[in-house]
């Protein structure tokens, strides 16, 4: 069973064959409050590890989500582009609420994230 | 130094999470901002707003001495009315917006900004030493202060008051009788809905707060200063600090009817604000909701179509109500008009958004 894995800036990625999911971490939804905008990416764009990819705008502040690995946009979490919808982040940030699909580039980039217990560890000390 | 309010324990014991505001320590939220926003326009919910503050201003000469302060017509008032009003510079900068209760001609209850407290009062003793027979006193530190607000506020406070009172209409206050000590009612808001506003003692005020909850059970929703701001810019309020201060005069702001007409006694501010009321001004607080969506934030820079420089917005947010989102902010008189455009640069983001008439929500 794959499991979560999580980058500094409190993404999460789940690998699903050469592809993967990317969301926000629990921890980060409940730090950013009621979500209430995300500008989704266009499908097909191309980004690098670390590379903004877009943003996300809650009640209370405005975030950018990076890229957790390098790779291709394949896909896009539709629901989201109905603002009333956005509150699915807040309510299953890594399930339901999932961003975008990206196609990788070179998986061997997911060995520089961290797993669940090493993320939880970082959060705590924040 | 952050000041508790009474109610700090009660909003720990509901886990609210806390933020400093102003040097007061207040619930920014409970849960979350969107429900507790929404409970308001459709039920009803309680904000701690201890932090106001409240200037008491009495004696022979209080009534002139209002009249030169502030730029409303106290005149206009019947004594147990409230009323909206400025305080202005000679310039016509805003020190303060305020609701003002009018006990009679020689006694004016004054409900000032957190922020504004400590300015208020000495630019209100300066001034009162013209006036021989007035006298202020600043009663912040020993008074809290709750908001009931929603449809379903005059029910609840009816009944946490024991029953069969009058409570007063919009506007208005009194003073009502809870625990064997009075406390002051009064018939305002900043959420655009119908409500109260509840001045008390440190004690009675959490013990109000605490009626209020046993009461109405669901029917209320604590609720933080995230949604009395969501609220605040739904039903289109200023926000000191935020649009409007001392770099903006009430006519700019749009709230000139607050400013008293032509050919009144002489007050603060008189003179610019007569000009400006007669020849217009160079920017104007406009509402604006966004075409392209990505919420614009207190701050960024307007710019029109034709990429020139034409203002700055001062508030935004989704509301969670009207599903939209909106914002007001300064901008040149060409662009004021209901259906002008212009450009909002948000960080690397350019958001369109089209100018509104306010209120973005009215009940």
């Amino acid at each position: 069973m794959a499991e979560y894995l999580y980058t500094k800036d409190h993404e999460w990625v789940l690998q699903e064959g050469n592809r993967v999911r990317v969301g926000i971490s629990d921890f980060a939804q409940s730090e950013l409050g009621d979500i209430a905008y995300v500008e989704l990416p266009e499908t097909g764009t191309k980004v690098k590890q670390n590379d903004a990819v877009c943003s996300i705008d809650s009640l209370k502040s405005s975030s950018e989500i990076f890229a957790p690995v390098s790779g291709t946009i394949a896909e896009t979490n539709e629901k989201l582009k109905n603002e009333e919808n956005c509150e699915i982040i807040n309510k299953d940030p890594l399930g339901e609420g999932w961003i975008f699909i990206i196609e990788m580039e070179d998986p061997s980039e997911l060995e520089s994230l961290m797993n669940e217990k090493e993320y939880k560890k970082m959060t705590e000390e924040e | 130094m952050s000041t508790k309010t009474p109610l700090y324990d009660e909003h720990v014991s509901l886990k609210a999470k806390m933020v400093d505001f102003h040097g007061f320590v207040l619930p920014v939220l409970y849960g979350s901002i969107k429900e507790e926003h929404n409970h308001v326009r459709t039920k009803s919910g309680i904000f701690d707003i201890s932090h106001m503050g409240q200037i008491l201003i009495e004696g022979r000469d209080a009534f002139d001495f209002i009249q030169f302060l502030s730029t409303n017509d106290a005149s206009h008032f019947k004594n147990g009315q409230a009323f909206y009003t400025l305080l202005c510079k000679e310039n016509g900068g805003i020190i303060d917006d305020l609701i003002i209760l009018k006990y009679n001609d020689d006694k004016y209850f004054l409900v000032v900004n957190a922020s504004n407290i400590e300015k208020d009062y000495s630019w209100i003793k300066k001034h009162a030493e013209k006036f021989s027979s007035v006298k202020v006193k600043n009663l912040s530190d020993s008074l809290g202060m709750l908001a009931l607000q929603g449809p379903l506020a005059y029910e609840i406070l009816n009944e946490t008051l024991g029953g069969g009172k009058t409570l007063p209409s919009h506007f208005y206050f009194s003073e009502i009788d809870f625990c064997s000590e009075p406390v002051i009612v009064s018939g305002t808001g900043y959420t655009g809905e119908d409500g109260f506003e509840i001045i008390a003692s440190a004690d009675r005020t959490v013990e109000i707060w605490k009626a209020v909850l046993e009461t109405a059970k669901s029917n209320v929703m604590p609720c933080g200063l995230g949604a009395r701001d969501t609220l605040r810019i739904e039903a289109s309020y200023m926000l000191y600090g935020n649009d409007i201060d001392e770099d903006h005069t009430p006519v700019e702001a749009g709230i000139g009817w607050a400013v008293k007409k032509k050919g009144d006694t002489g007050y603060l501010g008189k003179k610019i604000l007569s000009e400006q009321k007669n020849n217009g001004v160079k920017r104007k607080l406009v509402g604006f909701k966004t075409l392209k969506p990505g919420i614009p934030r207190h701050g960024n820079t307007i710019v029109s179509e034709d990429g020139k420089e034409a203002g700055k917005v001062t508030s935004a947010t989704y509301g969670p109500y009207i599903k939209k989102t909106i914002g007001m902010g300064y901008v040149i008189p060409d662009l004021s008009e209901p259906g002008s455009s212009f450009i909002i640069n948000n960080n690397s983001r350019k958001i369109r958004a089209e100018v509104v008439r306010l209120p973005f929500y009215k009940r």
